[in-house]
């Protein structure tokens, strides 16, 4: 026998862009949105310890030409989990399929993809298992946002999209997918065919697409197909909505090239299913009886995984959900909060609070439901509050902050107070600062 | 059990009813409402159990729907009129009510549609095509009074939940109670009819079955292979009855004959040798010997003599009398009652020899033109598909002109299409709609104009893209052989039409855009250079004339290189134009001389 080498089962491809939402914490001064610190740990450990605990052993990431240096630099060096990441940098302003379809050949076998921004209490095979025994073109996470505990919105209000998820309640299949700005503000409307084929049907608003999708390998061709048509062809607006109508819609189907796609894959890989089930002892599943009618019955077969309300999920896309997550993860982690707890005077640091390491706090100084990363001087009598304190930073004495994000190595003079800030990278805030919802970032010429 | 019975000779729907007992004040609590063709073996307490406790919580809550879980596609939900729902199921309430028919004619017809608005109060609501509408609802005491108050409701549903769910005025909701284990349905068709007398046989209904004898007098007994069969009835030794038969007392069945799938009512007589298979056969019937009964309904005292086929789908009414040999045809209605029956008693029946047989007597069953006085037309097809032992197959043969819609599934790709209209193309349809009412109605040319404007606004468009449409549709009028007087000819349409397109244009730019247009619309509406030519040059004077289009644009347009390019046609129409630019550029000249000459005068 000749030496196979093992084939995984999914690849895994994460998406680390540049994170609109999240300016001006990604600014080039500060570092790329997949090494913002969620609990003192750059967001895209999470993904990635999340694809361990899965099984998936080979992990492409794609980056962005910006930030790809300091991203590359974490994934060489710092990343100590047993995965085998492979870097791509693609150009800025490209789209997430446009993505996809520039690393084509490197993807040989069913691919998980999700965003880095991703964070989830979910155990890995539950959605895995929804792919490996439905066998569905694709599977898709949605989850429903936890409602926030109010607190910061963030200056830059960036409006979610609600979008209408519907999904088959029988076999949650994903049968309907449309973004509200798509649609008639007066009417919702929707085919009566859609509805003899599935009758029972839950139409959400809360549903949010959690960006991870398993997809079968010829998907992979089909965003080939896609990202040629379009500029800027993502993932979620074009590929997914397409693969949703061509289970129903045949004319689109062949128009678009998925059929072609199909059938390319099932001449390269001849279903063995067929053949593996005339060996079992297990009784083939009945045919539908429409697929007897002679009637068309597409090949794509899109299903969404919804998961259960209790279970957590996150996505640290914009500033209010990036609070959100930290606030969650600081509050279960493990962590020891205040290492330095023994050098401080009447320091007080909040049982919700997170402190890094080598931080000093000075005297009389108070902390609550505040994420404080390592290498940060905060000096006496500061107060800080529901906020976010990244690397490096400086607090100077009689600072007080509320709902704000410093992002690293900037410094905040004495007697600033700050409600509802977002600090960028570097910057100094002059003292005696008093500001509520702004963005204090350095001007960069574009 | 007390039965009151209120008859009223007005009521002719559910609504009607609810106000006649809103009038008179029968009801002073909540109630079940229920019409009287609902077979179900359900218990209503948990669902008034239900009601109660909502209306102790909420008074808005004024009704309680009963629906019944199954498949789309079940037996029992009538094929024709299936209903949507749109549920809240935290809440249990019904947020939206839609009835399907069989037959989609309309794109309307194809879609769900609802208000947005739901969602702003139910973020997770669920789509149910599976439903059974029991009809049977727990109304609270207000019901009736909205009746009175919305003189126009008439069906429950249609009318009543639709019109209670969509008003943003009466602040009620209607819940429901989804029930999956027991037994509902109405006896709306034929084909309902013989769905649910399926059902009953084959005991779905139970306690309701033949057997428990609930009426006085009967006394069924349970046989293997579902059979029910009264003591008094006569079964000759070779007769055959196989499974799912329901025989009444007294009826004689003799030599020969095999019975499967039927009910057969009391004092019957069956002769020898017939076949009778998913046929209703009521009371008093004489089936004599050789008969193939199928898939009918035969009523009370019909008489079919010797070798009668009646084939799938027939109904055969009272007193009938079908002669010797005869076959009646698929879907035959057949009656005794003479035409104009409610007219005129004495008229004598005429029967048609044709379908009952030569000794026969009645006639096939028309159903009175225009009776049906609701405003909505009611695709006939849509009435055809709930008859008994309907199928897709026998509509096609009845009328093949309706292939356009046969199958719902086929909509997928005309929908797709309509929903991917190139708003050019919209806008190419509507002016030229507008236009063609204008030509034809006779409007003045501000009427035409404002109403192109509008156009104009609403898709967004732009003057070049009005001219561009308006000028072929204007000269598309001009009969270049029409004698003077006609309306038609080229001076006649200009003068009453030019006007509409000078509202199009406005500055320069626009003029020289204008001369473009009109030179490409006059090469194409005509293949040879003289028609064409014979509307261009005189369109061109009148605009000149008019100051619609001035010298200065006319010139422009001539010395563009553009508008001597393109067709063969299009560049002879501006050679064509020659005369009249050496005519400008003259004119031209001599206004400059004149002004030296004032100059020099000076």
């Amino acid at each position: 026998m000749p030496y196979r080498k093992r084939v995984p089962e999914f690849q895994a491809v994460i998406m680390a862009g540049y994170g609109n939402g999240l300016y001006p914490l990604t600014e080039e001064s500060n570092m790329p949105k997949a090494l913002l610190p969620i609990v003192n740990q750059p967001m895209i450990s999470y993904p990635l310890a999340w694809l361990e605990s899965s099984g998936v052993t080979d992990v492409i990431v794609v980056s962005l030409t910006s930030g790809s240096k300091k991203l590359g630099h974490y994934l060489d060096r710092v990343y100590e989990g047993s995965l085998h990441i492979t870097m791509e940098v693609v150009d800025d302003n490209t789209g997430t399929a446009d993505a996809l379809a520039s690393i084509r050949d490197k993807i040989k076998t069913d691919f998980i993809v999700m965003s880095c921004d991703l964070l989830t209490d979910l155990i890995p095979h539950q959605v895995l298992d929804m792919h490996r025994s439905e066998d569905p073109t694709v599977t898709a996470l949605f989850f429903e946002p936890n409602k926030g505990e109010g607190g910061p919105s963030g200056s830059s209000k960036v409006k979610e999209v609600t979008q209408f998820v519907g999904i088959d309640a029988s076999n949650s299949q994903l049968v309907y997918l449309n973004n509200s700005d798509d649609m008639d503000s007066e009417e919702f409307s929707l085919r009566l065919s859609l509805l003899s084929k599935h009758p029972v049907m839950n139409i959400s608003r809360l549903l949010q697409d959690g960006h991870l999708y398993v997809f079968k390998r010829w998907v992979i061709d089909l965003i080939v197909e896609v990202s040629h048509k379009r500029t800027m062809a993502s993932i979620k607006e074009h590929v997914l909505p397409l693969l949703v109508k061509s289970q129903h819609q045949r004319v689109l189907a062949d128009r678009e090239g998925v059929t072609k796609a199909v059938e390319a894959s099932m001449a390269a890989n001849p279903n063995t299913q067929k053949l593996a089930l005339s060996l079992s002892t297990t009784q083939p599943p009945m045919d539908d009886e429409e697929t007897q009618n002679g009637e068309w019955k597409s090949a794509v077969n899109c299903k969404a995984f919804v998961l259960p309300k209790e279970v957590h999920c996150g996505r640290a896309n914009t500033i209010p959900n990036y609070f959100e997550v930290n606030r969650y993860y600081t509050k279960i982690t493990d962590k020891v909060r205040n290492p330095g707890a023994t050098n401080q005077v009447q320091t007080q640091v909040g049982a919700d609070s997170l402190i890094g390491d080598d931080t000093k706090i000075g005297d009389r100084s108070s902390v609550k439901k505040s994420t404080i990363g390592s290498h940060i001087t905060i000096g006496k009598n500061v107060k800080i509050v529901n906020s976010i304190v990244m690397d490096h930073a400086i607090i100077e004495d009689n600072v007080k902050l509320e709902g704000c994000i410093i992002c690293s190595g900037s410094k905040v003079c004495e007697k600033s107070a700050l409600k509802d800030c977002e600090v960028g990278g570097g910057f100094r805030v002059e003292k005696e600062t008093t500001a509520r919802n702004e963005q204090l970032v350095d001007f960069q010429e574009q | 059990m007390k039965i009151h019975t209120i008859v009223s000779q007005e009521c002719m729907s559910v609504g009607d009813a609810m106000r006649e007992l809103d009038a008179k004040q029968l009801i002073d609590t909540d109630f079940i409402l229920v019409t009287g063709d609902v077979v179900s073996n359900m218990k209503l307490d948990r669902v008034l159990e239900e009601h109660r406790a909502r209306r102790q919580a909420d008074k808005s809550a004024i009704m309680t729907m009963v629906l019944k879980k199954a498949s789309p596609l079940h037996r029992s939900r009538a094929v024709g009129d299936g209903s949507l729902f749109v549920l809240d199921q935290a809440s249990k309430e019904c947020l939206h009510y839609q009835p399907v028919k069989a037959f989609k004619s309309t794109r309307q017809d194809r879609r769900l549609t609802m208000n947005m608005e739901v969602f702003d109060k139910h973020p997770e609501v669920q789509i149910r095509n599976d439903l059974i509408d029991c009809q049977v609802d727990i109304c609270s005491v207000e019901v009736p009074a909205l009746f009175t108050e919305n003189f126009d409701y008439q069906d429950i549903r249609a009318d009543f939940v639709h019109g209670i769910l969509t008003s943003d005025l009466l602040g009620k909701t209607i819940h429901f109670h989804e029930v999956s284990d027991i037994y509902a349905a109405r006896v709306r068709s034929t084909q309902m009819y013989d769905a649910i007398s399926k059902d009953i046989i084959s005991r779905w209904t139970f306690p309701m079955v033949p057997d428990s004898n609930l009426q006085a007098g009967d006394c069924y007994e349970f046989r293997r292979g579902l059979v029910y069969k009264e003591k008094s009835v006569v079964l000759s030794r070779t007769s055959v009855v196989e499974d799912k038969v329901v025989i009444g007392a007294n009826t004689q069945i003799a030599e020969m004959s095999v019975l499967s799938n039927c009910v057969i009512g009391k004092n019957c007589v069956i002769g020898k040798n017939v076949k009778i298979d998913s046929a209703y056969i009521w009371d008093n019937v004489t089936i004599k010997d050789n008969c193939i009964v199928k898939q009918c309904i035969i009523a009370d005292n019909a008489v079919l003599e010797e070798g009668v086929t009646v084939s799938k789908g027939c109904l055969i009414s009272f007193n009938v009398t079908i002669g010797a040999n005869t076959t009646v045809p698929a879907y035959s209605r057949l009656t005794t009652l003479a035409e104009d029956a409610d007219e005129d008693s004495d008229a004598e029946l005429v029967s048609e020899p044709a379908v009952v047989g030569a000794t026969g007597r009645g006639r096939s069953f028309k159903e009175a033109e225009g009776s049906d006085d609701s405003d909505e037309e009611i695709d006939p097809k849509n009435k055809l598909v709930n008859r008994l032992a309907y199928d897709m197959t026998a509509l096609h043969l009845e009328d093949k002109a309706q292939e356009d819609s046969a199958s719902e599934f086929e909509s997928e790709t005309s929908d797709l299409e309509e929903e991917e209209v190139n708003p050019a193309e919209e806008l190419d349809r509507e002016i030229a709609q507008t236009l063609e009412r204008a030509f034809k109605d006779g409007h003045t040319v501000d009427i035409a104009a404002l109403e192109l404007n509008t156009l104009r606004m609403a898709s967004n468009s732009n003057f070049h893209e009005m001219r561009k449409r308006i000028v072929p549709s204007v000269l598309k009028n001009i009969d270049v052989t029409a004698k003077a007087g006609s309306g038609k000819t080229v001076k006649e349409i200009l003068v009453r039409w030019g006007p509409l397109i000078g509202r199009m244009i406005h500055d320069e730019a626009d003029q020289i855009d204008g001369l473009f247009i009109l030179q490409r619309a006059c090469a194409t509406l005509h293949n040879d250079f003289t028609s064409a030519k014979a509307i261009f040059a005189p369109a061109l004077r009148y605009f000149y004339d008019e100051d619609i289009l001035e010298e200065d644009a006319i010139l422009e347009w001539y010395h563009d290189e553009k508008s001597n390019q393109g067709t063969e046609i299009e560049q002879k129409l501006r050679g064509s134009a020659a005369p009249m630019i050496a005519f400008l550029e003259q004119s031209d000249d001599e206004d400059s001389d004149e002004e030296d000459e004032d100059e020099d005068d000076e």
